[in-house]
């Protein structure tokens, strides 16, 4: 009994990975790192993560653990409700329906698809706040968390990958 | 069995993915429901916010403590290499300050006692509240913080809030244990204030960037570059004369104001209470007011 209990407990810290990684990710980007020429990072590593699991396994970010995700990234941004939960559920329904194109690429073809993917997010985000708010905003901060977060990459997809073949079976 | 398996396989498939494809239609609509919340009732919004701020707090302060002292020992290394300079122009700077306490301790008693003779009515006085920022910006489009100060230790929304060198911003929602401080510069923020030298009035927009602008200003306009621009106290938010920033443009119509904080490097801030509210109530009652006339 005990043994199919602590089977069962195994199983479900395994699944809950991805979303602990990308909850923690949204923390790093809200703590005030106050470092010398650190742009706002906001949600540009969470991208990272939401975009990692959808090409690489969706069912362990399943939609509605980015949803959550979203959600918390609103509430705890100060920004709109809603804006972030949008934004991460149209990157990874993009990436999912373009996923087969990324199995067996190259790392940089997916690197690089992260790039675009990561600035039509920005993008959305801008146009979203823009409509709501009634008034354009600075692109800057943006694109500086944008090209920190397309920088980080490389490495957190490697962690990534080592916590998959460790953990997800 | 593995055949039956795998033809089972084969006919699940289909409704898989439309199964997949449903929940994302279906939360998708749920995302344009909280906008449609958000723009509805946005106390709702608020009072949520604020109960994720209360929950988020302790975690946040907990971790920004390591950063700040690892951001105060790459400061003191940076320092340490223009001691010798920075020495010198804060003794010249010292000097030039001693100067301007004599002047202002003189007018300080001259405009006692010109008030004095005036019978001037004095303005309400403000409070102080000092918190920690525990919250940086979450967003790309979002310019706020997250300070440790909530309605169980008197902060309340709309209060400026300053630090040393001037107005940074105002709160926008309160939680129990934590408040989030809108600044400036977000694109939400308007704020009236002064031209210091001409006592031109305008409202400041935040515009997500660094540089903030300077709106509604009269049109045969004066400022130039180098004015100050302090907080006028109009709307009865912000106490007046709180330092904002100064005009670093001034063409083709646009007046760009840079603010004096550099709000990325800020620890703690203040929350001024500014009882202007409790003075206007009579006002609005109609009462006739007392005392000599």
């Amino acid at each position: 009994m005990t043994h199919v209990f602590w089977q069962r407990l195994d199983l479900i810290a395994r699944n809950v990975t991805p979303f602990a990684f990308t909850v923690l990710l949204l923390i790093v980007g809200l703590v005030p790192w106050r470092l010398p020429y650190l742009p706002p990072i906001g949600i540009s590593l969470v991208l990272v993560s939401v975009y990692y699991w959808a090409v690489h396994r969706p069912s362990a970010l399943p939609a509605p653990a980015v949803f959550i995700v979203g959600l918390l990234a609103d509430l705890l941004s100060g920004g709109l409700l809603g804006i972030n939960v949008l934004v991460l559920l149209a990157v990874y329904a993009g990436t999912v329906a373009f996923r087969r194109w990324f199995i067996g690429a190259a790392f940089a073809v997916v690197w690089w698809s992260f790039a675009i993917a990561s600035s039509l997010a920005l993008m959305l985000a801008w146009a979203m706040t823009w409509f709501l708010a009634g008034a354009a905003a600075d692109f800057a901060p943006g694109i500086s968390g944008t090209l920190f977060g397309i920088a980080a990459y490389p490495l957190l997809a490697t962690f990534f990958a080592r916590a998959q073949r460790t953990l997800l079976r | 069995m593995k055949q039956r398996v795998g033809s089972l396989a084969w006919f699940i498939a289909p409704f898989r993915a439309w199964n997949q494809r449903m929940t994302l239609v279906l939360l998708g609509a749920a995302a344009i429901g909280l906008l449609t919340i958000e723009k509805t009732s946005p106390e709702l919004a608020e009072r949520a916010r604020g109960a994720a701020a209360d929950v988020m707090a302790p975690i946040l302060d907990l971790l920004s403590r390591p950063s700040a002292s690892a951001a105060q020992a790459i400061d003191s290394v940076r320092e340490l290499g223009r001691l010798r300079e920075e020495n010198a122009r804060l003794k010249a700077e010292q000097a030039r300050l001693l100067q301007w306490q004599t002047v202002a301790r003189r007018l300080d008693q001259e405009n006692q006692g010109l008030r004095d003779l005036l019978k001037l009515v004095p303005d309400p006085k403000a409070r102080f509240l000092t918190a920690r920022v525990v919250g940086g910006s979450g967003g790309a489009f979002v310019r706020s913080i997250l300070v440790a100060a909530g309605s169980r230790d008197g902060a309340r929304k709309n209060q400026a809030v300053i630090t040393g060198e001037g107005l940074i911003g105002r709160v926008s929602e309160v939680g129990e244990r934590a408040a989030r401080v809108l600044l400036l510069s977000d694109i939400n923020s308007h704020v009236p204030v002064f031209v210091e030298r001409t006592r031109e009035r305008a409202v400041l927009f935040g515009d997500n960037s660094t540089r903030m602008e300077l709106r509604y200003l009269p049109s045969d306009i004066t400022a130039r570059v180098g004015d100050r621009i302090v907080t006028s106290g109009h709307g009865g938010t912000f106490p007046p004369g709180l330092p904002v920033g100064v005009i670093t443009a001034a063409e083709n119509g646009r007046v760009e104001v840079q603010p004096f904080v550099d709000w990325e490097q800020v620890e703690y801030v203040r929350l001024v209470d500014y009882e202007l509210s409790g003075l206007l109530l009579p006002l609005a009652g109609q009462e006739q007011p007392k005392g000599p006339r």
